[in-house]
Formats: structure tokens, C-alpha cells, sequence
């Protein structure tokens, strides 16, 4: 399983995390909204599993495996901020 | 279909070529007679649904560019519909334009199974130029009709662009490894279903070269999570590409609708960099190149593992500096398997590709995934012609050969049987076998004329694009024409009508520039207003005639016997001679123009000439009527097939000879005291004209042969290339539908013949080019 939770709660992201994940980890975000993510093993990200970290307020755990997000998540992280066009 | 390149269409595909061909033509013909003959509902109600269907035809093979564009074109023609515009010459340029790109794209599609990169663009700028004249746009003013296609791509700065810059400030300049003159600002807002069409649009902008910043956000607040849908895509995912404007446009070719790239000048991005910042990668360079050399000197084994642990650190530290991660990674990976094998070489290997990889990032256009060839080929792509026949021609054109290798074999057939009534008396075998003969020859007929049918298309389908281009240009010439097709049902040989279409634009450019009046002209010698210029097809016998008439000026003959003097065409005494209808045929000698000036519209005056060749290659001739100041007619008479062609087999010099059928007007026999003897040169009298004799064999070089002077002679009066000429045989053998094989190799230049053709026995038969021998 690409998605599951860890002994200590944490959900982890493991591998190559295709469209469906999505579902699977709003589920788990759904039922304890604040646990961590940690997608250090996560070596693919699809844009839909993004698209839930980002509507979540889950804390993400450690630079994402995928070296494309990893790449810009600084700045993603520093543009938390509302944004309007 | 898409990833590999594959031009093959599915039939789903296939069938949308075919019908958008279809669609365009029919909405072509009809946005023009909206034109001419005014608004009607019906009118505008069938040029809507056409743009209609083609728009969601597009949609159905998945090519949004075409379908924006077709959108657009399809606003503008509902303000037609509901009377808040006017159906004036510029709304049915714009409509046409929209046609001839989306014919293009067609044409595109057929050829490579996809649009070109920049077509994203081309789409919207079309839309964007379309929507211009719609009621309360506000550039309808403004805007151009000229020049307005793409240059739109230099826009202002997003507000989103400062936002993402002011964000990443000084991050920003230590990415830029060249300082590129534009980078395109691209923002990208997937469709809310591209989860379910396998779209992974992170994956997709992971494609985009030389990223300098990027970021992603919610187009809408996110619900909360309890109400979140997972696979709807809310996303708006924003980038800065130091690529070029196409490369950046090949990564988003499928989803040309949902992003939009604008090409933004460097200079105009807000940020300040330091000369320090631009050499980050020299200096990460320095660092990893320090670690290679520490490596290379360190063997000791005492202290192998901090020193490789080192190296590892500082290099990997240097490299996500530089955001180098994956060359970071693997530098980690090879300090681990360099440990455990107690030896350097894995962590150099990763090291040197670390260097390598910094080098490349220097290097733009490394690893972009855009197909060359689909960029480039759009040019050079030929459009192909529209085609009907849905047979592969390859297999047509082997049932052709197939069909005249049959008729060889039967030609052979009568030669048996002719062999056998003469050296064995077998009479009644020899009946048997020309009865046989006979049959044969009829079935054979019959299959070769089917398979030729298969060939034989409408002429209906060159007349199609002469609506648009009399439209065009009598518009451009300031001139009010009406273009009257008859006889498109009238049938003939694929090639012939296809060749037929260039010197048919010709005629009618020409009866439009120089044959058709202004209108003012034409008031003042009592003509109406509107001229008519009319293509008409028809068939008579076997011959497929095609006729350009006009009701323009004429031709004067006075103004061409002066223009042939001008330019010597022959000499003042024989040009005296000529008859007023001599005279007009002149235009089809080559070089000759009587227009004063050149002009775009019908070229240099080569046309006539270039008609005249087209024509007679395809085994026509081609004749010119015309009365000054009451128009031209042209006249292009045409074999409907060219398959087969019908030669007289003669006999001169002991030799045997073909004369195609086509250049034969009569077979005489002329007693010697009827023909005349001028100087060197023999002639008679026919039908009162004076025809000169020509023997064959002298002709031929052939060795002159014992006659009776005073039996009658056998004269076959041929007429070619306008001249009259009478060639004096000493029999003729045979009448033969032959597969006539043009002349190949070694002879292929052979002046005086027209080609071969295999004879029953297995002789190969010379066929003359009668106009080459003629005097």
C-alpha cells in the first residue's frame, strides 16, 4: 500500500502514489486531520494527492521524495498565504 | 497514437477528416453565397450548423485548439443569427479564415495524428481576433485585419508573476543559468476532470524546460476536508520557464485550451541578482571537482571511510544548494556502496555524473519531450489534396497494369489466330479462335473500362475551391464577378482531373485580371455591372471537354499582333498572314503576355503557355475563342481516360510505326497527278487547304523502298499543335488500344516519340510524337 498510517499515527507516503491515493489519504485525513505526512519515500506524487496535502493543514514530515515537489515545496511552503489574482 | 508518433488514424479519426473536409467545404460555399445573395435565416441557420458540427466534431478527437477557434467563429456567427451583426465582407473574411486554419489543422492532423505545438496559440489568438468583432468588443477598433494572428504572445506582466517573484526573490536568480532574452510565464488550470482522463498535470509541468519558479494553488478555497472531492481538480499550478515559447507549448499540446503561456521579456521579471548568485554553479562546481581530486590522492586505508564520508557531505551539501537533488542522491547512494566495497570508484563515477549534470543544466533543450518532427513538418508537410477514392491508389494502379498486361495477351491471341489461318490452313481452328478472340476481347474491354471507373471521379471536385478564389479575388481586383459551375457530375480519370486543377486557376485568374472589366467599364459599354465567369465540364464521346468562358474585354487581336512583333515572335510578313483567330492563339506561345503590367494576381504571362503544356501532358488540347468585347472562351479538350490510348499501326520504310488515334483527322488515298510538287517539298489539296506531304520513311531515315509512281498513295492527315500535315505511308496494319509506356532509360530523352508499346508477336511498337515530327 502506496498510502498507510504508521504505528505512531503518522500516514506515510511510499513509492510511486498514483491518482487513487487521493482517495486514500483524504480518508485517513478525514478521520485525524492533523497527523503528519511524511512523504520522504514517496517517490512519484500525483497532482490529486497533492491537491489533498494542500487542502489539508497536515504538517508534511521531511523534504518529498518526489525531487520535482521537494524541488519547489520550499517556496510553496512560503507562499502559504491566501492568494487572490 | 500520440507518444510514439504513429500517423495512423483510427477509423473514428478517419471518418473526422473526411466529414471536416466536408464541412468546410460546404460552409465555405455557403458563407459565400451569404455574401453575394444576402442574409437569409436558412443561410445562416446551415453555415452555424456547420461550424457547429466541425466544433464538436473537434471535441470528440480531442483537439482543442480547433475547437476554441471554431467556438469563437461560431459567437460571432450567432450575433449573425440573431441580427446584432452584419453578415459584411469582414465578418465572412473572418469566418473564412477561421475555415482555411482549421483546414490546415485538418491537413495537420491527417499527416502526424496531432496539431503543431504553437497550434494552442494560433487557436486562441484566432478566438481572441474573432471575438474582436463581436457587438461591444471593445479592440473591434483597433484591431487590424492584416497582421493579427500570434503576435499577441508579448503581453503584460501577469499579476500572478510578480506574486511568484516577489515569493521566490533571490531563489530566483541563482536558478537562471543563462540569461535567457524572454521566459514564458505559463499558468495552467487543468480541467476539473483531467484526474479521470489520466491527466497528472504535476507530472506535466515536471516536463516544462528550464523551470525557474513554480508554484500551485486552489482556483477556489478549498472546502473543508469533509466536503473535499479528491478527484476533482481544483488546482491552478503556475510556472516560469526559461525555455522557448514552442518547447514550453510542445509540453502542453494535448491541453492547449486549459493553459496559457505568455512570453514575457527578461528584463521585465522583478529581480535582482548578484553577479555572486549567478555563479552558484561554478561554485558548486569547484566543490565537487575539490572532491574528485581529494578522492583520487586519498588511498590509505586507514582513514578511507571519513574521508569518503566527507566527500560525500560536501558535495551532496553543495548540490541541494544548487537543487541538484538527484545528482545529490545518487552521490549519497555511490558514498554507501563506495564503503561497503571499500573502494572509491562508484562515489567518482556518481561525482563525475554529478558535473556532467551541471554541465547539461547549462545546456538548455537536454531532455525535452517535444517531437521534432511535428514542429518542423508543418511547413513541409504537403497538403494533400482531397481524397475520394478510399482505395489505397497503389492497388488501383496494380489492377491498371494488371489489366494492360491483359489486353497485350489478347492482342497475342489474334496473332495466333492470324498465324494459324496463314501457315497451318486451319481454317475452322482459326474460326474457333477468333471467336474466341472475340469474347476475350470483349471481356477484356469490359473488366479494363471497370477498373478504370474506379478511377473516373467528378469533375465537381476541382470546380470546389473556385467559389472561394473568384470570391478573393475579384474583391482584390475591385470587381463584382459571378462564378457559374456546370457539368461537375461529368466524370473523368483521377489524374486528369487532378491535373486539370492548375491550369484551370490559371484560366480563371487570367479571365478575371485581364478578361473582366471594372465594373465602371463595364456601365459604360452598356454591359451589366456583375460579370459572369463560367466553368463548365462537359463529355462528349470519350472526350471530356472543360470550357472558361467569361464576359469580360475580349481579346484583341490587333493588340496581340503587336505585342508578337514586339517580341518577334516570327517574322512581320508570315504574322500579316495569320487570320485574326491565328493570331489570338498566339497567347499560348511561351513567354508571351499581353497584359502592359505585371501583376500578382494572374503572374508574368507564362500562364497561357503553362496551360498549354499542362494540358497536352495529360494528352489534351486546348483552344481559344474569343470576340473582343464580348469575351474569351477557353476550350480543354481531354481523353477522359489516359490509361489507354488508341494507336494506328502503319507501315513506311519496311518498319512498323504507331500514330496515336488523337492526332488523326483522316485517311486518304491521293492519286499522283493531285498532288502539287513545291520546290523540294510535295503537296494536295484537302478540303481547301493546302496540306503538305511527308514520307514516313524519309521522315525516319529509312531506306527509300521500290514504288509504283503512278498507283494512288496512301496519306494520313494528322493535325497537331495547330499545324496540318499529311504523312505518306506505305500501309496501315492495324487499329490497337495500347497501354502506351513512355520512353525509359537510355531513350528517355528520345526526341519524336511518344513511348511503346509490347505488340502481340512481343515486338515493341515506336509510337511517334506526331507534333515533334511535324514540319
Amino acid at each position: 500500500m502506496t498510502v498507510r498510517r504508521s504505528d505512531n499515527g503518522t500516514i506515510i507516503l511510499d513509492g510511486t502514489c498514483p491518482v487513487e491515493d487521493a482517495e486514500a489519504l483524504l480518508q485517513l485525513l478525514q478521520a485525524t486531520p492533523t497527523a503528519g505526512i511524511d512523504w520522504t519515500q514517496c517517490r512519484q506524487l500525483h497532482a490529486a494527492v497533492f491537491q489533498v496535502i494542500l487542502a489539508s493543514d497536515a504538517a508534511t514530515v521531511g523534504p518529498c521524495g518526489d525531487a520535482w515537489v521537494a524541488r519547489w515545496e520550499a517556496a510553496q511552503r512560503a507562499q502559504r498565504v491566501p492568494t487572490n489574482q | 497514437m500520440r507518444s510514439d508518433g504513429s500517423p495512423a488514424l483510427n477509423a473514428l479519426q478517419e471518418q473526422f477528416v473526411t466529414e471536416a473536409r466536408e464541412l468546410i467545404r460546404q460552409a465555405t460555399d455557403d458563407l459565400i453565397v451569404l455574401e453575394r445573395h444576402g442574409r437569409s435565416p436558412e443561410r445562416i441557420d446551415r453555415v452555424f450548423r456547420a461550424f457547429h458540427t466541425l466544433k464538436g466534431s473537434a471535441g470528440v478527437v480531442e483537439l482543442p485548439a480547433m475547437s476554441i477557434a471554431l467556438h469563437a467563429a461560431e459567437d460571432l456567427l450567432a450575433a449573425v443569427r440573431q441580427g446584432t451583426l452584419e453578415a459584411n465582407a469582414i465578418i465572412i473574411d473572418q469566418a473564412l479564415a477561421c475555415l482555411d486554419q482549421v483546414s490546415l489543422w485538418v491537413d495537420d492532423f491527417q499527416n502526424g495524428g496531432l496539431l503543431p505545438a504553437q497550434a494552442g496559440d494560433d487557436g486562441r489568438a484566432l478566438a481572441e481576433r474573432l471575438r474582436s468583432f463581436l457587438p461591444g468588443a471593445q479592440s473591434q477598433k483597433t484591431m487590424t485585419l492584416a497582421n493579427s494572428v500570434p503576435s499577441q504572445r508579448e503581453a503584460t506582466l501577469p499579476i500572478w508573476v510578480s506574486r511568484l517573484m516577489a515569493a521566490e526573490g533571490d531563489a530566483l536568480a541563482s536558478r537562471v543559468q543563462r540569461r535567457p532574452a524572454v521566459v514564458c510565464a505559463i499558468a495552467y488550470e487543468p480541467s476539473v476532470g483531467c484526474f479521470f482522463n489520466g491527466d497528472d498535470p504535476l507530472q506535466l509541468m515536471g516536463r516544462v524546460p528550464e523551470v525557474l519558479a513554480f508554484y500551485v494553488e486552489p482556483r477556489e478555497a478549498f472546502p473543508p476536508l469533509s466536503d473535499l472531492d479528491p478527484y476533482a481538480c481544483n488546482l491552478r499550478l503556475l510556472a516560469i520557464s526559461a525555455g522557448s515559447h514552442e518547447d514550453v507549448a510542445g509540453v502542453f499540446r494535448l491541453v492547449p485550451d486549459q493553459v496559457r503561456i505568455t512570453v514575457i521579456p527578461f528584463d521585465a521579471l522583478p529581480i535582482h541578482q548578484s553577479s555572486k548568485q549567478i555563479d552558484n554553479d561554478t561554485l558548486i562546481r569547484k566543490v565537487v571537482e575539490a572532491q574528485v581530486e581529494l578522492l583520487g590522492v586519498t588511498h590509505r586505508t586507514d582513514d578511507f571511510a571519513g574521508c569518503v564520508g566527507s566527500a560525500v557531505r560536501a558535495a551532496t551539501n553543495a548540490l541541494r544548494h544548487g537543487n541538484y537533488l538527484q545528482a545529490a542522491d545518487a552521490v549519497t547512494q555511490a558514498g554507501a556502496s563506495a564503503l561497503s566495497q571499500r573502494d572509491t570508484r562508484p562515489l567518482l563515477v556518481a561525482l563525475e555524473q554529478a558535473l556532467v549534470a551541471l554541465d547539461g543544466a547549462r545546456r538548455p533543450a537536454v531532455a525535452e519531450e517535444v517531437d521534432e518532427p511535428n514542429l518542423t513538418s508543418a511547413g513541409a508537410t504537403q497538403r494533400s489534396a482531397e481524397r475520394v477514392l478510399r482505395v489505397s491508389e497503389a492497388k488501383i494502379e496494380t489492377l491498371v497494369n494488371l489489366a494492360g498486361e491483359l489486353v497485350v495477351a489478347k492482342n497475342s491471341l489474334a496473332h495466333s489466330a492470324k498465324r494459324v489461318e496463314q501457315e497451318l490452313a486451319g481454317r475452322e481452328v482459326a474460326g474457333a479462335i477468333r471467336r474466341d478472340h472475340d469474347a476475350i476481347d470483349r471481356l477484356v474491354a469490359e473488366l479494363h473500362g471497370t477498373i478504370l471507373q474506379l478511377r473516373m471521379v467528378p469533375a465537381g471536385l476541382v470546380f470546389q475551391s473556385f467559389p472561394r478564389l473568384v470570391r478573393d479575388v475579384s474583391r482584390q481586383l475591385s470587381k463584382k464577378v459571378v462564378l457559374v459551375t456546370r457539368g461537375e457530375g461529368t466524370e473523368a480519370d483521377k489524374t486528369i482531373v487532378d491535373r486539370l486543377f492548375e491550369p484551370l486557376v490559371h484560366l480563371v485568374r487570367n479571365a478575371l485580371d485581364h478578361g473582366i472589366e471594372s465594373p465602371e467599364q463595364r456601365l459604360a459599354v452598356g454591359k451589366s455591372e456583375t460579370a459572369t465567369v463560367s466553368i463548365e465540364a462537359s463529355r462528349i464521346g470519350d472526350r471530356f471537354l472543360l470550357q472558361v468562358a467569361d464576359d469580360g474585354c475580349g481579346i484583341d487581336p490587333t493588340v496581340i499582333r503587336r505585342k508578337a512583333l514586339e517580341k518577334q515572335l516570327m517574322p512581320a510578313e508570315e504574322l500579316a498572314a495569320l487570320t485574326d483567330d491565328q493570331v489570338i492563339e498566339l497567347i499560348f506561345a511561351a513567354g508571351f503576355s499581353t497584359s502592359a503590367e505585371v501583376s500578382d494576381i494572374s503572374g508574368r504571362g507564362i500562364g497561357m503557355d503553362v496551360v498549354r503544356t499542362a494540358v497536352e501532358q495529360i494528352g489534351g488540347r486546348v483552344s481559344l475563342q474569343s470576340t473582343a468585347g464580348a469575351g474569351t472562351t477557353v476550350r480543354i479538350d481531354l481523353p477522359t481516360t489516359i490509361a489507354m490510348s488508341r494507336i494506328m499501326v502503319v507501315a513506311a520504310g519496311g518498319q512498323l510505326f504507331g500514330i496515336s488515334m488523337d492526332a488523326v483527322s483522316e485517311t486518304v488515298r491521293v492519286t499522283p497527278e493531285r498532288i502539287s510538287r513545291i520546290k523540294n517539298n510535295s503537296g494536295f489539296v484537302f478540303r481547301d487547304r493546302v496540306v503538305p506531304i511527308v514520307a514516313l520513311a524519309e521522315l525516319m531515315k529509312l531506306p527509300e523502298q521500290e514504288r509504283d509512281l503512278t498507283a494512288a498513295r496512301l496519306l494520313v492527315v494528322m493535325e497537331a499543335g495547330g499545324r496540318i500535315a499529311a504523312l505518306e505511308i506505305d500501309a496501315i496494319r492495324d487499329r490497337l488500344d495500347v497501354v502506351l509506356k513512355p520512353m525509359q532509360g537510355l531513350l528517355a530523352g528520345a526526341r519524336g516519340y511518344a513511348g511503346t508499346t509490347l505488340l502481340g508477336n512481343g515486338e515493341i511498337l515506336l509510337i511517334l510524337d506526331i507534333k515533334e515530327l511535324l514540319p
